[in-house]
């Protein structure tokens, strides 16, 4: 209910100044990012935008675009691969998670992730969630089953694993190990959550599942979500980053990118002209 | 709402301590899984280093000579290589000879002839041949084919093959069983297993989209080994040869029971021999004085070094998919 | 008419050659066999695992030499194992594309195929020499030494299938790499890897040359890795070529043995692999 309101409040103030709504305070900020795989081909191109926090942003364009690259710059799983490199700054709660002394780990516990494919480990529900919260946090085991149940539950699974809670993460349907996924994101309770096309791979309603856990993860987080799907941005997020050849072309509240798109080559784009 | 958001922050505010620990495990780990690859490297080098060192007592008296010397007499204390590296060569070209075409012939039967439900369990049953211990070879060898060689091969190539001009002197002398010849025939039942696998694997690379076009064609199957599949996958081929040749170089107790160990090179292939590794296992521990040992470890060195060749070959040849 | 004729009867002979063949193969694969069995079996009594081996013309049995290869295969796989499922990881995970690990893969896969009687010699220098005897530590060294390379290379072959999003999913959540390795990627990879170690395990357990001049060979019980141990392999290698018609068919039953459990352990490795890959 916070949402709507923001949302009518937003609209006004998008016209004056698009992108730099006010209802929320800024979560991530992106400042001329620039990234290069170790080929040198430049993948970013001068990236500036701010991520809200409790708010979804969508990142759409074409394949090839950038917009996974980004999401993999922001919590620098890029560098598990030698020779990517970055320029510019990525500043989380004002403070550059691009320097060499950043705790990555630490970081990544701040900034979760989901990726494109389900990537339950290879052990049983319960450890899938707990795994992630040990890493952290010293636990006694009563609490810890709370933890586990609460997780599941935020992540709309917990009815439908809780007899099965100890057989391995990989028996469960796809949509059920992509949930997991996202339970076990959310867990060890990060602040920002990077979602990479989560229901690309998954069927219709797995997706629509999907899609409602999101909605309902965005009143407590800052998340960022990578889709092919318009429709998806468009329903799940509040404001719409769309980029090609590694630029952002445009940046918006979602409505003002699928009704009103300022740049043509958006416009082209969301309409489905795109070649 | 607040109550959430100040629960997250202070979860998020107890992380930094463990992640400084993970830090220091990290690199721990880290130094754990490189000091073990480089033990592999030190091993290699150990290995070179102790062949060396250990045969210089032989080299330096015998200088390069020895390589070349046939005589070998413990007695005496006069060594030279020639006899077993002669042996070693020769058992290992027999076992070739028969070894690859039986090898290609068992991989197309494989893979263009035999009918899907028994590929499997022929293609395993194969691959025992390459589990049994080359200990295993030897005792059959000795006991089963030695004499089945004796009383029925070994007379008939005598009385054929002995008496035709020039090729003659490679089947002459008397019928012993065990020899350079059954020597040859047992590394090549061993060899076999290697070869028809790696064959195997190369056949499988040739495209599916050649194959079915050479077969468009109207090529008979033997004309699409012929001409497409083997062309096609001759580097790969040659490399499965390679990785074989290693191993029966550098077998020692298959060979060590029907070689008949004798230092003499004798132009016939029927007669008895020894190869470097056998001369080695029946030696060694006998071996008294320092040149003796020293002498049959430089006859290691030159082993290792020809296989060591022969398999880099191979290795270069197959790139990183292939292995036995 | 001719042509097409003189081609198919090629094709035919070509491809009966390669079915002759295979039926070599498998001839000869079941000669073994049957004589093993044959000459294996009649020998295999409780006695055999009960006694220790005999002077020549008495009863005896193969406990010594039994309890000697099962010793120092274990301490020889205890050793090798971590040792070779590091290296494997460093040559998979820390390594992309250095010279290092590109050299130290060519070496493993050199000493893989290696003739295994230089692995003797070289522990026969190191550990045999210097201390002025032979001793089982010895030959668990050189039988660590050759299953080594197998398990290093199985770990790096295994490491590779495990896909690449698990890693990264490990990492998101903020996990050390090494938590990565030792609770996510290894379990992953948990069956194909312990099909390497069964593999090697076969591969040392009927190997005979390596312990000639190591563990050497012992007619009595002995439990003193300090000293010479008696072991199948060697066991075999004496008994089969000594005069004495007991100690040959001892020989014989030893070989069945081995045998039997090499094959075994092939089987079992298999359809673990096998079962790792429909997963």
């Amino acid at each position: 209910m916070d949402m709507l309101s923001s949302n009518s409040v937003g609209r006004a103030a998008a016209a004056t100044a698009p992108g730099v709504a006010r209802e929320q305070p800024i979560k991530v900020e992106i400042k001329d990012l620039h990234f290069f795989y170790n080929n040198g081909f430049e993948a970013l191109k001068g990236i500036n935008l701010q991520l809200r926090d409790k708010t979804v942003t969508a990142f759409i364009g074409p394949s090839g675009c950038g917009k996974s690259t980004l999401l993999r710059v922001l919590n620098r799983i890029y560098d598990l691969y030698p020779g990517q490199r970055v320029t510019g700054e990525v500043l989380l709660d004002g403070h550059d998670i691009l320097s060499k002394s950043e705790d990555l780990n630490r970081l990544r516990s701040r900034i979760g992730m989901v990726f494109q494919k389900p990537t339950p480990f290879p052990m049983s529900i319960y450890e899938n969630i707990a795994f992630g919260i040990r890493l952290y946090e010293k636990v006694p085991k009563s609490e810890m089953d709370g933890r586990v149940e609460a997780a599941l539950r935020k992540a709309a699974l917990w009815d439908e694993v809780k007899d099965k809670i100890s057989q391995s993460g990989l028996g469960l349907s796809g949509g059920q190990q992509q949930r997991l996924c996202i339970a076990r994101a959310i867990a060890v309770k990060p602040s920002v959550l990077l979602l990479d096309e989560p229901a690309s791979a998954l069927d219709p309603i797995s997706t629509a599942k999907v899609e409602e856990l999101i909605e309902e993860l965005a009143s407590d987080y800052c998340i960022a979500i990578v889709t092919h799907n318009m429709q998806q941005a468009a329903r799940a997020s509040q404001f719409t980053a769309f980029m090609y050849l590694g630029e952002l072309i445009e940046f918006n509240r979602t409505d003002n990118i699928f009704t009103a798109p300022v740049n043509k080559r958006t416009q082209d784009y969301v309409t489905g002209r795109f070649g | 709402m607040a109550a959430t958001t100040e629960m997250l922050d202070r979860a998020r505010g107890a992380r930094a301590g463990s992640a400084r620990r993970s830090l220091i495990e990290d690199r721990v780990f880290y130094f754990m899984t490189l000091i073990s690859a480089v033990l592999v490297v030190a091993l290699l080098v150990g290995v070179i280093v102790s062949l060396i060192i250990g045969s210089w007592p032989a080299l330096s008296t015998f200088g390069l000579s020895f390589v070349w010397t046939e005589r070998w007499s413990p007695v005496k204390e006069i060594f030279g290589a020639l006899a077993p590296i002669y042996g070693t060569i020769v058992t290992s070209l027999i076992a070739m000879i028969i070894g690859i075409p039986v090898s290609f012939g068992i991989a197309i039967f494989l893979t263009e002839i035999c009918p899907q439900p028994l590929r499997r369990p022929i293609g395993v049953a194969i691959e025992l041949l390459a589990g049994i211990p080359s200990i295993i070879y030897g005792l059959w060898g000795f006991f089963v084919l030695a004499p089945f060689l004796q009383s029925t091969v070994q007379p008939f190539l005598i009385g054929t093959l002995g008496n035709l001009p020039v090729i003659g002197v490679l089947f002459g002398g008397a019928p012993y069983g065990i020899g350079l010849f059954t020597a040859g025939i047992v590394l090549a039942i061993m060899v076999l297993p290697f070869i028809t696998s790696i064959t195997r694997d190369v056949f499988q690379t040739v495209p599916v989209l050649l194959r079915e076009s050479a077969y468009g064609m109207g090529m008979t199957t033997w004309e699409v080994v012929r001409h497409i599949v083997i062309p096609y996958t001759r580097v790969g081929l040659v490399g499965g040869i390679m990785l074989g040749l290693g191993r029966a170089l550098g077998e020692t107790m298959a060979v060590t029971f029907v070689i008949g160990n004798s230092h003499n090179i004798s132009a016939s292939l029927i007669a008895p021999a020894t190869t470097i590794s056998s001369t080695i296992a029946n030696e060694f521990t006998e071996a008294t004085g320092d040149l003796y040992t020293s002498s049959l470890i430089a006859l290691g060195l030159i082993l290792f070094v020809i296989t060591f060749a022969v398999l880099a070959l191979a290795k270069l040849m197959l790139g990183r998919t292939e292995i036995a | 008419m001719s042509l097409s004729s003189s081609r198919k009867t090629t094709n035919t002979v070509a491809l009966a050659l390669a079915a002759a063949a295979t039926f070599v193969g498998l001839f000869f694969l079941a000669a073994i066999l049957v004589t093993l069995i044959v000459k294996g079996f009649s020998a295999i009594s409780p006695r055999i695992f009960l006694e220790n081996t005999p002077p020549p013309g008495s009863d005896g049995g193969l406990l010594n030499a039994i309890f000697g290869s099962v010793a120092m295969t274990a301490i020889a796989i205890i050793v090798a194992t971590p040792i070779g499922i590091l290296a494997g990881t460093y040559l998979t995970e820390y390594s992309r594309g250095s010279r290092l690990a590109e050299v130290a893969k060519f070496i493993n896969d050199i000493l893989l195929s290696a003739p295994s009687i230089i692995i003797g010699l070289f522990v026969y220098t190191i550990l045999v020499v210097p201390f002025h005897h032979f001793s089982a530590w010895a030959g668990a060294a050189a039988l660590g030494i050759i299953a080594l390379p197998v398990i290093n290379r199985t770990t790096q072959d295994m490491l590779a299938l495990v896909p690449n999003e698990l890693r990264e999913a490990a990492a998101a959540l903020g996990t050390p790499r090494w938590k990565t390795m030792t609770h996510v990627i290894y379990r992953a990879a948990r069956s194909g890897i312990l099909t390497g170690v069964l593999l090697a395990i076969a591969r040392v357990t009927g190997e005979t040359a390596p312990l000639l001049f190591t563990a050497l060979n012992n007619q009595f019980w002995s439990s003193n890795l300090g000293a010479p141990m008696a072991n199948l392999p060697v066991v075999i290698f004496q008994f089969a070529l000594s005069p004495y018609d007991d100690w040959q068919k001892l020989a014989w039953g030893g070989a069945l043995i081995i045998t039997v459990t090499i094959l075994a352990l092939n089987i079992i490795a298999r359809s673990l692999a096998g079962g790792s890959k429909s997963q």
